[in-house]
């Protein structure tokens, strides 16, 4: 058989019918595309939201979240495990009014110690941080994030202006690199930071500091170390066996978990649709096909006459068929791509493009074809000649 | 090259019982012949056709093609035999609308290991006087030119014989005398021919001529030119 002839023909009948050619395509092109997108900002997204994770967390870092817990809980814990390179307390103040010269806003206020831009992963981008005299004096010394500094400021520096926190007047010493919207989708961005020790006595009168950062040299033990935390803790605030926690302990891993089961669900999903979507195709291929073959009876009576075998009349059914899904696979991906990068754009998240989630949707392109192909080709080769050549 | 022995063919029809169209008929063909068929409308003409040209089998006695019997191969070998052995010439003409002439003749190459499809597609169609209309689609074809493309088709494999069923049926006087005369052409130059037809006008061109009817084969007066 000459398969060079076979192959070109194959592909002339599908140009040569052009609208029964379109609509065999949509659904592959839609599905891939749908494949190919849904992958690229899965994927894409998910890194961003590890990015976020890790610039929020930390690689081998320890959370406590405690309305019970206090500064000698964390000289304890960092007394008692040499793994503990760096600890910060954070303590939240919660919303407050924030104005300068008249303009009002509100922002969230955190007390944070003088290590928190290496423990917080918060440095400053202008100006200095906190240091061990702004603590120890309970100064009234502040750092804004750059949205909030945008919004009070607009463009003039913020550094050594006096700002409003509630009733109490802060001079601003720095301001806060940029970070971004956190998991929760909060801007931190927005956020005022003030010496810890401030934040609590001047602030809001608290003994308390709620929440703390570890930072540990080995971030693969950082679930072991957390388990040790937890007993520490659970023994200085006297907690018996069998007692439920005062307190609650996230790790990086843990978050990093979270955020890889996101893209597995995003995953799924995408999946899932582009199988539904290409389900579908393959429905509308196999009875375009039909009708095909019913229209084409003639056609493959003389076939057969002059000599083509039921295998050839298959193969060529099935060659229309995986050339149409084949070639819509491909336009697929270049479409898919193209919604991703629009999208990408639009909502400010990467896109991944990985080689196997292409090679996947060509795949699912022709067996698409092949399998759609299936009956169309089979009742085309079971004709008869003398049936249908009257 | 032909040679049926024996041969019976009948069709069972719902209500109206058995219909024996060919009743142990006996049918040699040797090469180079030109044989016309003639026979009354329903008289087995293209039955006897389509089990010549082994698209059909038949009930009983023997079919030799090429000095084989053909009744032990396999829809594949027939399928073969049909690609190299046979040219087929239908009344309508059946070429594939939407291709070209050249295309059309090329497509029985498609099932063989044939190499330079296209130039031998070519030089079929000139034989048949088609060097203008190459690359013409058969709707831009007059009914002549169309079973000419058809001829060349059944020619580019250069096939044992040629089996035409009712070839000018479709034909108006003119183009029918035409095609008849690329038969003769091509007969003198050695091609086996069998055709169907009604006219006797026609089957007297041949160099032999068999009349059914009522299920026999009878050889009509030998006629012909020179
Ligand atoms: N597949 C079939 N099933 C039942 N009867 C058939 C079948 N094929 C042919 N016949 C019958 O067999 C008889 C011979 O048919 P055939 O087609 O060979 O006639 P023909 O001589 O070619 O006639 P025409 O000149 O009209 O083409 C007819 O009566 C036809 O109805
Ligand atoms: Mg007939």
């Amino acid at each position: 058989m000459n398969w060079k002839l076979m192959l070109t023909s194959s592909v002339r009948m599908m140009l040569r019918y052009k609208l029964r050619t379109l609509f065999m395509s949509i659904g592959v092109c839609l599905g891939v595309a749908t494949l190919i997108a849904g992958q690229a900002l899965g994927t894409g997204s998910q890194q961003q939201l590890a990015q976020r994770v890790d610039q929020m967390f930390g690689p081998g870092t320890i959370l406590i979240f405690s309305s019970t817990l206090n500064a000698a809980d964390l000289e304890e814990i960092s007394s008692q495990l040499d793994q503990v390179i760096a600890w910060a307390p954070r303590f939240t103040a919660g919303m407050s009014d924030v104005s300068y010269q008249g303009v009002d806003t509100r922002a969230t206020v955190f007390g944070h110690a003088q290590q928190a831009d290496f423990v917080w992963n918060r440095g400053v981008m202008a100006g200095r941080f906190f240091n061990s005299d702004d603590i120890s004096q309970a100064a009234r010394v502040a750092l804004i994030g750059t949205r909030l500094a945008e919004k009070l400021f607009t463009g003039a520096s913020a550094l050594d202006q006096q700002i409003l926190i509630g009733s109490i007047p802060f001079r601003i010493v720095g301001v806060l690199e940029p970070v971004g919207i956190d998991p929760h989708g909060e801007d931190r961005d927005e956020d005022v930071f003030v010496p810890i020790t401030t934040a609590m006595r001047r602030i809001s009168n608290s003994q308390y500091i709620g929440s703390a950062k570890l930072v540990v040299s080995n971030h693969e033990l950082v679930d072991q170390d957390a388990d040790q935390v937890a007993g520490i803790l659970r023994q200085r605030h006297r907690i018996a066996a069998g007692e439920r926690d005062d307190f609650a302990i996230y790790t990086s891993k843990f978050a990093g978990q979270a955020a890889v089961s996101a893209k597995q669900v995003v995953n799924t999903y995408v999946f899932a649709a582009s199988i539904v979507v290409l389900l579908v195709a393959a429905a509308v291929i196999s009875s375009i096909m039909l009708v095909v073959v019913r229209e084409r009876v003639s056609e493959i009576g003389l076939r057969k006459a002059i000599g083509a075998t039921k295998q050839q009349i298959s193969l060529q059914f099935l060659l229309e068929t995986a050339a149409v899904t084949l070639i819509s696979g491909l336009i697929g991906v270049g479409l898919g791509l193209l919604v991703a990068s629009v999208v990408s754009d639009y909502l400010a998240v990467p896109m991944v493009v990985g080689l196997p989630s292409i090679m996947l949707g060509l795949i699912a392109a022709l067996t698409v074809g092949v399998v759609s192909g299936l009956l169309p080709a089979k009742r085309a080769a079971g004709l008869e000649p003398i049936e249908v050549l009257r | 090259m032909i040679q049926l022995h024996n041969v019976s063919k009948s069709f069972v029809r719902p209500n109206e019982g058995r219909l024996e169209v060919l009743k142990a008929v006996d049918l040699t063909v040797d090469n180079g012949e030109f044989v016309a068929i003639t026979g009354p409308s329903g008289s087995g003409k293209s039955t006897l056709m389509n089990i010549l040209g082994l698209l059909d089998r038949a009930d009983s006695g023997e079919y030799k093609l090429l000095g084989r019997p053909v009744s032990k191969l396999s829809a594949t070998e027939l399928a073969k035999t049909r690609n190299r052995t046979i040219g087929f010439v239908f009344q309508q003409f059946h070429l594939l609308p939407r291709v070209t002439a050249t295309e059309n003749v090329e497509l029985p190459l498609l099932y063989s290991n044939s190499r330079n499809t296209t130039k031998k597609a070519i030089d079929a169609l000139c034989r048949v006087g088609l060097e203008e209309r190459l690359n013409h689609y058969p709707n831009e074809l007059s009914g002549g030119q169309q079973q000419r493309v058809a001829i060349a088709r059944a020619l580019v494999n250069s096939p044992d014989v040629i089996l035409a069923d009712e070839p000018t049926g479709n034909l108006d006087q003119e183009s029918g005398r035409q095609v008849m005369e690329l038969f003769s052409e091509l007969n003198r130059a050695g091609s086996t021919i069998l055709f169907i037809t009604h006219d006797q006008q026609l089957a007297r061109q041949a160099t032999r001529w068999i009349q059914i009817d009522a299920g026999l084969l009878h050889t009509h007066a030998p006629a012909g030119r020179n």
